[in-house]
């Protein structure tokens, strides 16, 4: 993370270090260029200025040595276009001059200037030309020119030294900015590595980044963001915790359904209910993991009319238990999820008290019956009977240990 | 593909009710066998009536099965697994129809048996019965399972029953020889312990079924089962 960020910004500054150098060094060389080039032409313009004073006969006379004074090649060209002298050449040039450039801006201006490739010296020159005068009438054209080799040769010169200079600031601002960005990132990296431990869950302490500026106040918000996580995780945890005790304390059974009516849950008073481990029953469905009929067809029932429905259903092979069974719908349930809650209560003690209670009640008013029925009997037999001796008699075999 | 997991999860759905239409078939029956029991011990004719009434109850579920198999077939076109599952569903709705129907028979026997005297206390009877019905929810465990060992247990049950049967017609035997005014109470309770030694059988197909669903490989008519008698 710190070594990606870090690279990303040494590529950042030699990009911009590199194309502000070149940019400048680019910009300053054309300037200069430009600078230069008015200047020579300038001090060309003055110097054939003055030979323009001298005679055509004396120019053509002195030209070697005029040019070499200029330190320029000097053309001495008639009205007609045809050169008279020229300094490198003498006179051989005999083409004519008059449709050239400089010569027509001299004609027409007074001073001629062109930078043009010369086919006679075979180099880029530059031109200055002016008219020579008597009276009104033009009577020919001096012209002084130089290469441009000797402008760039300069600019040269002045552009290493300039660029190095450039090159160095550069490299001094770069300097500062890496290890700016790596004051920088430190502190980022803390941070990654900090929320890292954050994630997996085990910080423990808190971020300590000491400085005021906008990172400072990162970190404290973090810091203040994972104590807060921190409390609430806490407490959600032991809600859980509370409700699981809840869930798996309660002597009730409890079975969850989930839309598709298949166990998604029992709690442990289920498993002792029903002698199966959650594993043996989560993800079945009801008939595959009790197959009994009537818990199947209670659930049918709660499935049609989607209300409570109670039923008293014995469960169990081995050991029959008879269970209270409640089924009612989940509620509060986000995201329309139907599911199913199965709430057993097994009532088997119940059951089995309340058939001793019958049998004791049968057994009491059948033992207390047998003897009133003799009695009732007997009464009876009195009531119906007219004769005296008889009743006497009965009466006096009333007692059931007296024998007469 | 939102469209793809809606069908696939339909048919999921379906399958999962040919499973649990199984299984409420086999628990019919099942019943149907300990109410039987009960009725021939408790001399309950009520009950055994009920027994015979219910019957159509599970003659009815058992075309309800076959006819959801085959349209799931039909619609579906199920491969491998499903195929062999729905194909022997078909089958094991077969078998558990024939027990509820002999179950049905039982019932019909122990009506008659409770309108003539008892001439002795019933011992075997129940525990075939006993040993029947385990054997019918074993199978349908294995189904559920898919566990071809406890479907093997199912068949090396059936000896057992086998050998009770054996043991119930020798009993009665010695009974008839005794004393001819037994012979027709001894022919029911044979006929009882022949329609569980044939519900026996059938529990052993369904295990055969299972066996087949889960390995693709039949085992019927195989050693396992040859020792029957």
């Amino acid at each position: 993370m710190k070594i990606r960020l870090f690279h990303k910004f040494i590529v950042a500054f030699l990009v911009i270090g590199i194309a502000a150098v070149t940019v400048a060094s680019l910009l300053i060389a054309r300037e200069l260029k430009t600078d230069l080039t008015i200047r020579i032409e300038e001090e060309m313009a003055a110097d054939a200025r003055i030979i323009a004073l001298m005679p055509a006969g004396e120019i053509a006379r002195h030209a070697g040595e005029l040019a070499e004074r200029t330190r320029a090649r000097l053309t001495l060209i008639d009205a007609a276009g045809r050169v008279t002298a020229d300094s490198e050449l003498g006179d051989k040039e005999t083409d004519d001059h008059l449709n050239r450039s400089e010569i027509q801006e001299a004609r027409l201006r007074g001073l001629g200037r062109a930078v043009r490739y010369s086919h006679t010296l075979k180099k880029e020159m530059l031109y200055v030309a002016i008219p020579l005068r008597a009276g009104s009438r033009t009577t020919g054209y001096v012209r002084l020119s130089r290469p441009l080799a000797e402008i760039t040769l300069t600019i040269d010169g002045m552009g290493g030294a300039i660029f190095g200079i450039l090159l160095v600031t550069v490299t001094a601002l770069l300097l500062i900015a890496l290890l700016f960005s790596l004051r920088m990132l430190s502190p980022i990296s803390r941070l990654a590595a900090f929320t890292g431990k954050v994630r997996t869950g085990n910080a423990s302490g808190a971020l300590r980044i000491e400085s005021r500026d906008e990172i400072g106040q990162l970190s404290k918000n973090i810091n203040e963001m994972v104590t807060a996580l921190q409390e609430k995780i806490r407490t959600a945890d032991e809600e859980k915790r509370k409700l699981e005790s809840l869930f798996s304390g309660m002597s009730e059974g409890v079975m969850v359904l989930d839309a598709e009516n298949r166990i998604e849950s029992v709690n442990r008073g289920m498993e002792e209910m029903t002698g199966r481990h959650r594993g043996e029953v989560i993800g079945k469905t009801l008939l595959e993991a009790f197959r009994n009929i009537k818990l199947r067809d209670a659930l049918e029932r709660f499935r049609e009319r989607r209300e409570t429905v109670y039923e008293e259903i014995g469960l169990g092979d081995d050991r029959p238990i008879m269970m209270d069974v409640t089924i009612s719908a989940v509620r509060g349930e986000t995201g329309g999820e139907r599911k199913t809650m199965l709430v057993l209560h097994d009532v088997t003690r119940l059951k089995k008290l309340e058939r001793i209670r019958t049998d004791f009640v049968a057994n009491v008013t059948h033992e207390i019956r047998t003897p009133l029925t003799a009695i009732i009997g007997f009464t009876e037999t009195l009531q119906q009977s007219k004769r005296r001796s008889i009743k006497s008699w009965l009466l006096s075999r009333r007692g059931p240990g007296k024998k007469g | 593909m939102e469209d793809n997991r809606h069908t696939s999860r339909e048919y999921e759905r379906e399958l999962q009710e040919i499973r649990d239409g199984l299984l409420y078939l086999g628990a019919l029956t099942e019943r149907a066998l300990e109410r039987g029991s009960q009725a021939l011990l408790e001399r309950n004719s009520v009950l055994a009536r009920e027994i015979v009434r219910e019957d159509v109850q599970i003659d009815r579920l058992d075309v309800d099965l076959e006819e959801k198999c085959i349209r799931l077939l039909a619609l579906r076109q199920p491969a491998a697994r499903d195929l062999r599952f729905i194909t022997t569903a078909i089958k094991i709705t077969g078998h558990l129809e024939r027990i509820g129907d002999m179950a049905a028979n039982i019932a019909e026997k122990v009506i008659i048996l409770n309108d003539l005297p008892q001439i002795k206390p019933y011992v075997d009877l129940p525990r075939m019965v006993e040993i029947s019905r385990g054997m019918i929810r074993k199978s349908l465990d294995a189904m559920v399972r898919e566990d071809i060992e406890l479907a093997k247990k199912v068949r090396e049950e059936d000896a057992v029953i086998d050998q009770l049967n054996d043991q119930v017609f020798r009993e009665l035997l010695t009974f008839m020889m005794e004393d001819p005014r037994k012979i027709q109470v001894c022919l029911y309770i044979m006929q009882i312990s022949k329609s569980l030694e044939r519900i026996a059988d059938h529990a052993e197909g369904i295990a055969d079924m299972v066996t087949y669903m889960v390995t693709g490989k039949s085992v019927r008519h195989k050693p396992a089962s040859a020792e029957n008698g």
